[in-house]
Order: structure tokens, then C-alpha cells, then sequence
């Protein structure tokens, strides 16, 4: 069965109001259901600009976007809000009641459920993120990572078709960047289209399998990681650094003749000693 | 917010910005205190055009006219108020009022327009004002954008959660604020306390007597300059005194 399309940019241009250079340059994209992607990009390509047209906070200059069907420019984003949850970068800017369980339940109550579900719902979503201890505590004395989740945890508690993240990654520290990973995975095995805005390579080239590459307002790329990222063309163009993996397997190719094309350390790693074990030449060394 | 982004500094060079801030302060003063000389609006009216040239020459004129499109629900308001509170006979008495205030503006707006907050700062430690006031002043108007800017990123941030700010009557729309403010505030706090560690991790504090990298010099220039003011002001003001103004 072909999947359906959630997302749906056509010819879309914007610039911001008083502003003159266009942010965005004719923007093309179909997401279809169930999509894990990365859009990634320098600062100021315009990611977060896209992605913002994706819930109607902005509207398109020129072109269109169809968000399930929905033009973001005959909907307001309360109502496309029910279809796209996004979890801006900084906690910071969105946390602000007193306890961890109000927070979650701000979204439920903009959309009008019953106090006594809406409860029930915040805490099944405070416990798949690990944060149903901290139900009762504010939300202010959390840790960057348990503030992350929370953020992510007061949009997944309504259930969005598409959940986008803006830069989930910055300064989150390794075990925190693992635990989002798994969050994003489990999300996106339950069906749900992932759209994940950053420049964290590494993060992109361990964990997601499909990118959309920005520069300067325009789509430079668009595909599979390991051939978009391994590009360097492409990375230059983008102003991104290449994954490191990349690197050293670009360098084992040159050396002793090992190819293949892994982003993913745990993969590498089993390939590489597949390939030492059976490569004649190498065994004597 | 349109209002607040017209005292916003932005770079530029005439010699307007070259004048001594000192002397531009007394023409702010002068202009506002002649707003009070008559209440004839053909006068105020004559007192908002001399203003114009100054406008014209320190490069600021479209900056100003775009300031005082984002004050004119201020204006309408004042001259609302003034016509239907009216102690007048005419209307001339409520456009005399919306005048005062809209010269009041411009006045200052060719001081704000064209002089650095740096500029402000240090007339005020001429004026023995403790320098950590002036430093409060100077911080307050340069995080006026910054401000702006963070407070556009949480009210996207709340209505990405389904937060209606147009919805409900007066009081439902204050208390929606309340998930706008409350970040915003938090915000501001902690990052008062980062930059206040910052500042005396560099050695803020340290010396009781500061050196500042520009020293204000008062030239020729500036004489003239004030000369003319000064000289124009006094005229104004007895013309504003003794000529018999038609409305």
C-alpha cells in the first residue's frame, strides 16, 4: 500500500516582514507517513523557518503547504497543531507551570479534554519518558535533558500525526542524546512521521536514514544518509563538517582496499572484522 | 512593539550623530519645554516642522515617521480622550494636546535616533550618576531587541501548543498571557545572573574609577550648534509668548 503524503511543500517562498533577502527560495518536499528524516543545514539556511511552515505559525509568501491535506493558509495553528507537534529548541522558552504534570496537560487544555483524561493521558506520557517521579515537582528544577523530554513529552501527549524537533540535540550530552535517539525510534515505529531539524551530524549519520540538506533557503539534497552525507560536494556546499565514520572509512578505502558504506559504528565495526578475518593479506600483519 | 523598535540604535553617521551628546540632550529639553509655552495648535504645529530638517539631516526622518506609525494608537488615543473630555470650545485644544505629545516624541527621537546608548552613558557619568545606573540604562535599551525577539520564539512556542491568544474575552486573554510571561520573566532572570557573572568574571567592579575608551570632546561644532539652539529656542519661545496665534 503506498503511503500517504503528510506533508506537502509546493513552490514555497517566504521572507520575514520588514526584511528584504527571501529566507526561503522556492522550497519543494513530499513527507509521506511514517518518514524518519533530518533536515539539516549551517545556521541560517532556513530550517527552522521551513519547519515553522509546517504548523502555520508561518504562512507562505508564495506556494503552498498542505499539512494531511489541510492548506496552512486557510487553518489557524491551534487547529494544525492537533496534526504537527513542535518541540522548539530551548525548554526555556515554553516551560512555565508549577508542576511537571500541569505542564504536560497545558496542550489537553487548549484543546478542550476533560481534566479527569486529560490527567490520566499526561501521566501514561510521563511515564513512557521517564518522568513520572517528577510528576509533582516544578518543572524549573529539572535537568537539561529531563527539561528536553518534558518538552517533547507536552506535545506527544495529544497524539500528533507528525512530530517535529528543532534542534533537539544542543546541549544534550551523550547518555541524553542516546535516550532521545530511542525516544525518536520508538515514536517512529508506532507509525508516526519524525522530522528532526539539525546540524548535528553525527547525531543525523547515527541515527537517521534519510536527510534533506538546506542551504541558503534552497533544498541542496535530498536522500538516503550514507550516500547524502558521504557526499563532500554536498557537505561543502552545506557548510557541514563530514561524519567522522565517513572519514575514516573514505581513508581505509585509500589504505588497504576496505569499502563499504557505514555511518553506523556498530555496523562498521562488524563489517571491518568480517573483512579482516577473511582478507588474506591483512592476516599476516 | 513597532514604537519600542524606533529608540533602537542602529549604526549610522551625519553630523547630527557626530554632535556632542550633550548638546543634542539640550535640544531634546528646549523642544519639549517649548511645547508648553502656548497651546495654540498653529503654533505646536510650526514647532513639529522646524523639527523636520533636523530629521532630514541626521538620516533618520523615515525611521521617525516609521516610529510614529506604530504610536499612532497612542495618538488617536490621547486625541480621543482630549475630544471627548473636552474643557475646549474647539477642536483645536485636542489637537493641541495630540501635538504636544507627538513633538514630545520627535523631540527625543533625534537625540535616540542618532546618538549611541555608549554616547548616553557617558553624559550620565559626567552628570556623577553612579555608573551601575547607567549601566542598568544602557543594558535596558540594548536588550530591548533581544527582548522582542525572545518574546516572538515563546508566544510561537505556545501556540504550537495550541494556545489561542485572539480567543475569549478580556480576562481569559490576561490569563493566557500567563504562559508567555511567566518564561519570558524566568528567562530574563537567569540570564541577568549569567550576564552579572560574566561582567565580574571580567573584573566589573574592580576599580572604583573607570576609564572609558571614548572621551567626549566638546568642539567648535558643538558650540555653534548649541549657540543656534539655544539662540532659536528663545526666539521660538517669545514668538510663541507674544504673536497672536490664529488657532
Amino acid at each position: 500500500m503506498p503511503r500517504r503524503s503528510v506533508i506537502e511543500v509546493r513552490d514555497l517562498w517566504y521572507k520575514y516582514p520588514e526584511a528584504k533577502e527571501w529566507v526561503l527560495k522556492g522550497i519543494n518536499l513530499t513527507i509521506k507517513e511514517g518518514d524518519l528524516i533530518a533536515i539539516m543545514g549551517e545556521n541560517g539556511a532556513g530550517k527552522t523557518t521551513l519547519v515553522k511552515h509546517f504548523n502555520g505559525i508561518l504562512k507562505p509568501d508564495k506556494g503552498y503547504v498542505k499539512v494531511c491535506g489541510l492548506d496552512t493558509r486557510e487553518h489557524t495553528v491551534a487547529e494544525l497543531a492537533k496534526y504537527v507537534g513542535l518541540v522548539f529548541q530551548n525548554p526555556d522558552h515554553q516551560i512555565f507551570a508549577s508542576t511537571v504534570l500541569e505542564e504536560t496537560m497545558f496542550a489537553l487544555r487548549n484543546f478542550g479534554w476533560d481534566p479527569e483524561r486529560a490527567k490520566r493521558r499526561a501521566k501514561e506520557i510521563l511515564k513512557k519518558m521517564g518522568l513520572l517521579d517528577y510528576m509533582n515537582t516544578s518543572p524549573f528544577s529539572l535537568s537539561g535533558g529531563e527539561k528536553k523530554r518534558l518538552t517533547i513529552a507536552s506535545v506527544l501527549v495529544y497524539d500528533p500525526e507528525i512530530l517535529i524537533l528543532d534542534e533537539p540535540t544542543v546541549g544534550q550530552d551523550y547518555g541524553q542524546k542516546r535516550r532521545l535517539a530511542e525516544i525518536i525510534e520508538r515514536i517512529n515505529s508506532l507509525g508516526k512521521t519524525v522530522i528532526v531539524v539539525t546540524h548535528d551530524v553525527e547525531f543525523v549519520a547515527e541515527y537517521i536514514e534519510h536527510v534533506i540538506v538546506m542551504s541558503r533557503g534552497t533544498i541542496i539534497a535530498e536522500g538516503e544518509t550514507t550516500k547524502v552525507l558521504r557526499d563532500d560536494n554536498i557537505m561543502k556546499k552545506a557548510r557541514l563538517l563530514p561524519p567522522q565514520l565517513g572519514v575514516v572509512v573514505k581513508n581505509l578505502e585509500d589504505y588497504i582496499g576496505f569499502k563499504g558504506n557505514f555511518l553506523r559504528l556498530p555496523v562498521f565495526v562488524e563489517n571491518l572484522r568480517g573483512w579482516l578475518e577473511n582478507d588474506e593479506d591483512v592476516k599476516g600483519i | 512593539m513597532r514604537m519600542l523598535r524606533g529608540f533602537e540604535y542602529l549604526r549610522g553617521d551625519s553630523p547630527i550623530h557626530r554632535l556632542d551628546p550633550r548638546v543634542k540632550i539640550l535640544y531634546s529639553l528646549a523642544y519639549s519645554a517649548l511645547c508648553f509655552v502656548s497651546l495654540k495648535a498653529s503654533f505646536l504645529a510650526l514647532l513639529l516642522v522646524v523639527n523636520i530638517p533636523i530629521l532630514v539631516i541626521g538620516k533618520v526622518f523615515k525611521r521617525w515617521l516609521n516610529m510614529m506609525k506604530g504610536a499612532v494608537p497612542l495618538i488617536a488615543l490621547i486625541f480621543l480622550f482630549n475630544v471627548l473630555f473636552q474643557r475646549f470650545n474647539n477642536i483645536y485644544g485636542a489637537v493641541a494636546y495630540t501635538l504636544r505629545f507627538i513633538i514630545f516624541m520627535t523631540a527625543f527621537a533625534v537625540l535616540f535616533l542618532t546618538t549611541t546608548p555608549e554616547d548616553l552613558a557617558l553624559v550620565m557619568v559626567k552628570l556623577k550618576i553612579p555608573y551601575e545606573y547607567t549601566l542598568a540604562f544602557t543594558m535596558a535599551i540594548r536588550f530591548v531587541p533581544t527582548l522582542s525577539r525572545e518574546l516572538q520564539i515563546i508566544i510561537d512556542t505556545q501556540r504550537s501548543r495550541g494556545l489561542e491568544l485572539e480567543k475569549g474575552n478580556i480576562l481569559e486573554r490576561i490569563r493566557k498571557y500567563m504562559p508567555i510571561l511567566i518564561p519570558l520573566i524566568v528567562h530574563e532572570i537567569r540570564r541577568s545572573y549569567t550576564l552579572a557573572e560574566a561582567m565580574e568574571s571580567r573584573g566589573f567592579g574592580y576599580t572604583k574609577n573607570r576609564t572609558y575608551y571614548y572621551e567626549m570632546k566638546f568642539t567648535k561644532k558643538d558650540a555653534v550648534s548649541l549657540l543656534c539652539i539655544m539662540v532659536s529656542a528663545v526666539f521660538l519661545g517669545i514668538l510663541g509668548k507674544t504673536l497672536l496665534w490664529p488657532f
